[in-house]
């Protein structure tokens, strides 16, 4: 399986580096915003890509709260992909408010404005800042559930982004893509930067998927061996 | 300064992610002495 990850990175590296070449350079200058509106080619797949990995991680809680009697390996697994799931999905959100406030500025000429999608994709990023929070700041065996109650709800809060353009009028442009609005010169761009970085959060995803089953395997290790520890000291009477 | 925003945006979002990547390795690296350290 090393030479599938191998063949996986340079696929990726490769797919971004042409999706770069083609929402900077083959794609047309769109006429009222000029060049910057080509921050859209990796803005939109960004933000799409956040909603992708946060229901990851929320169909993994999901899994989690329903495993965690039945079946504890399979639960702790699902525990760890929710949390591969969320962070990959806050650091794609934390670049999407980024790259957001940069088109702001030349084009609105302010950097920020408390409309409705940009304060909602704000409460998602707190909500799941949060989440991380909990399993970092949280203890005992209860804070699994407790994340994964965070995840659930926290999730309710991704149609209301999404939907936030149509069901209020927002400073934020609206649907451009599912509207049909987005000429088709601009869609083989659009498209190779959607492939390219859900492709590259797949792979931070599998990577921080790895090193919590690790740690988690290592845990309970430990525990085991302390568990022993524990025994081979009791000095057990016999015939009592 | 469109066309600099563009720029910083695009330079900013691989700093971030980059800086992510570091933190895996990280990561990586001390869950390995670890269990090394157990064995």
């Amino acid at each position: 399986m090393k030479w599938f990850r191998w063949i996986w990175l340079v696929g990726t590296l490769a797919l971004l580096g042409e999706a770069f070449y083609q929402g900077m350079y083959v794609a047309p200058t769109e006429a009222t915003m000029g060049d910057i509106q080509r921050i859209f080619y990796y803005h939109a797949p960004t933000a799409m890509m956040t909603f992708v990995f946060l229901f990851i991680s929320f169909a993994a809680s999901v899994a989690y709260l329903f495993y965690r009697h039945r079946e504890p390996l399979r639960a702790m697994s699902a525990d760890a992909l929710a949390l591969a799931g969320a962070e990959v999905g806050v650091l794609y959100c934390t670049i999407v408010l980024i790259q957001g406030m940069l088109w702001a500025r030349p084009v609105w000429g302010i950097w920020w404005t408390w409309d409705a999608r940009l304060t909602s994709a704000l409460i998602l990023w707190l909500i799941y800042s949060s989440y991380l929070l909990v399993r970092r700041l949280a203890a005992g065996p209860q804070m699994q559930t407790l994340a994964a109650m965070v995840a659930i709800f926290g999730y309710v809060d991704v149609p209301i982004v999404y939907f936030s353009t149509t069901w209020w009028r927002t400073q934020h442009p609206g649907p451009v893509v599912s509207s049909g609005n987005l000429d088709k010169s601009m869609w083989p761009a659009f498209l190779l930067n959607i492939v390219a970085w859900l492709a590259w959060g797949l792979m931070l995803i599998a990577l921080r998927y790895a090193i919590e089953r690790k740690r988690q395997l290592r845990e309970q290790d430990e525990a085991l061996r302390a568990l022993e520890a524990t025994l081979e000291a009791t000095p057990w009477k016999e015939n009592e | 300064m469109a066309h600099r925003h563009l720029i910083l945006a695009y330079v900013l979002t691989w700093v971030l992610q980059l800086g992510y990547v570091g933190f895996l390795t990280m990561k990586w690296w001390s869950e390995k002495r670890a269990a090394r350290s157990l064995r």
